[in-house]
């Protein structure tokens, strides 16, 4: 079914070079040309399974270093998975971690373009949207300046634009609703609100725990790259908040 | 039993992912034309000026100098010289191209197997643009070129093939070994004196000719000299030799590429 995403076992592991990240022909020369040979292994996810049907919103939450970084990475393609299996049916677009995806020295029409034709979108269908993007963001006035000159906000509701005009079939955001001011976050619930009720799935990281009760239907909890718990919402967030020992807040209507 | 990630490699030999992302290619292409000679007051035509420097030089060094007494020595310099700036500045940007195009491959899914691609094709528009320079020359030297010219396509889409590929596998390893993208230069001057672009086989030293004469570079340097300089068609049966060389090295380096790339978001 166009939207749903099935991960069966999912694994991802990193290689950690002891010492300087960085590794250096002197480095591979004096130990052997072997790559990988020594590097340990970081593992970020370890066999992470679940299932989340499409017309969902679902929240992802767990600590800093928890893993929901490399687990919408993985989703968006960014990452290939170690061990297991990632299926997702349809097209996945994805507003990760802020500032990245776009060359600052491009206009901002120059970066939608190249971004559109990363997504697989033909150069007419990308003039097509051009537009939408464009108004969408509010950015008329600068859309031709190079997005090295963006404030934050713009940046961000550039990259949101983007990210939901093309008609993905799966949305992945990556804590970003917090940026852009009320107006614009406004816009921006309108619109996955459309989203969800066209049938797609959206899968959204935040540590705004009221935001993810109310948004949310279901929601996943990973710990040190396990998954702790995948349920209901409030169930998820009421049983992270134990373990955090912070009272469970209040939903915001 | 984990379910192992499936390879799909196959399903890219039939559909490469350059063919695929086509506009995602043609745009980086004009990118990168207008973006290298941005802030600079001649702009495009830089195009023409720096083979007619490099040209000058080693006219300079060659026929002045050293004597090498070539018979219209400034149309076989440039039979070589516009191909060669093809190749190594193609190369050399990209070996650096996959480290930098980090910013797209960090934050989207990208088609890594793109980017070394983009610099052999913008390259490619820089010689198109100064061919006519040559032409010039040739006709001030009352070379026509004729009918040989035929073999052009041939031989600039074989070193074409040879040059992504060779600029896949150096752009795959310098994201681990960035050394690569210092010494890349070295590397690429050397190719050029131990080649004869700029002096005729002949010069070599007899015991190495045998050597130098079937080195793919020498191959296609030769093809472009007999075209544009002899006025005669090169020699076709080497000519299809290094054609298969290339599709060889560009299997390798697309292979290559495709091994790594999972590590490339980790690495940058």
């Amino acid at each position: 079914m166009t939207g749903s995403i099935v991960l069966n076992r999912v694994g991802k592991c990193f290689r950690r070079y002891p010492g300087t990240p960085v590794t250096t022909l002197k480095e591979a020369v004096l130990h052997g040309w072997r790559r990988g040979g020594r590097a340990d292994q970081v593992e970020a996810l370890k066999d992470v399974s679940f299932e989340i049907p499409s017309g969902t919103v679902t929240g992802l939450i767990g600590r800093n270093g928890s893993g929901k970084s490399t687990l919408l990475r993985l989703l968006a393609g960014i990452y290939r998975a170690t061990t297991g299996t990632v299926e997702i049916q349809g097209r996945v677009s994805s507003l990760l971690s802020l500032g990245l995806g776009f060359h600052p020295d491009l206009t901002g029409r120059e970066n939608v373009r190249m971004e559109g034709l990363a997504l697989g979108l033909t150069r007419r269908a990308v003039l097509e949207q051009m537009d939408e993007i464009i108004r969408f963001a509010e950015l008329e006035d600068v859309i031709d300046e190079p997005v090295r000159t963006y404030s934050t906000g713009m940046y961000m509701r550039l990259a949101f634009s983007i990210a939901t005009t093309v008609d993905p079939d799966v949305l992945l955001l990556d804590e970003v609703m917090a940026v852009g001011d009320a107006s614009f976050a406004e816009k921006c619930r309108a619109r996955m609100e459309r989203f969800k009720n066209r049938g797609k799935s959206i899968l959204l990281a935040s540590h705004d725990l009221a935001m993810i009760e109310t948004w949310c239907q279901g929601a996943l909890w990973l710990d040190r790259g396990e998954l702790k718990y995948h349920g209901p919402a409030g169930e998820t967030v009421r049983r992270y908040s134990e373990s955090l020992q912070v009272p469970s807040p209040t939903p915001v209507t | 039993m984990i379910p192992r990630p499936v390879n799909t490699f196959g399903a890219r030999l039939v559909r490469p992912t350059v063919v695929k992302y086509r506009w995602l290619v043609l745009e980086m292409v004009s990118r990168d034309l207008k973006s290298r000679y941005r802030r600079s007051a001649l702009g495009l035509c830089w195009t023409l000026l720096n083979p007619i420097l490099y040209m000058s030089v080693y006219s300079l060094v060659f026929s002045f100098y050293l004597r090498a007494g070539i018979e219209a020595y400034v149309v076989f310099v440039m039979s070589g010289l516009l191909p060669w700036l093809w190749f190594s500045g193609a190369i050399s940007d990209g070996t650096a191209s996959i480290v930098s195009g980090a910013s797209f491959l960090r934050g989207t899914k990208f088609p890594a197997a793109v980017l070394p691609v983009v610099p052999v094709l913008s390259h490619l528009m820089n010689m198109l643009f100064s061919l006519p320079i040559l032409f010039i020359l040739m006709a001030i030297h009352h070379r026509s070129g004729g009918p040989c010219l035929l073999a052009l396509p041939l031989v600039m889409l074989s070193q074409g093939l040879l040059m992504a590929g060779i600029s896949s596998i150096a752009g795959t390893y310098n994201v681990f070994y960035r050394d690569l993208q210092q010494l890349i230069g070295h590397l690429l001057t050397l190719l050029m004196f131990l080649h004869p672009i700029m002096y005729p086989l002949a010069t070599i030293p007899k015991s190495m000719q045998t050597y130098v004469e079937w080195s793919p570079l020498t191959i296609l340097f030769r093809s472009y000299q007999q075209i544009f300089y002899e006025g005669v068609f090169p020699d076709f049966r080497k000519l299809s030799l290094v054609c298969l060389f290339s599709v060889g090295v560009l299997l390798l380096g697309g292979l290559l590429l495709r091994r790594q790339e999972e590590y490339f978001a980790d690495s940058l």
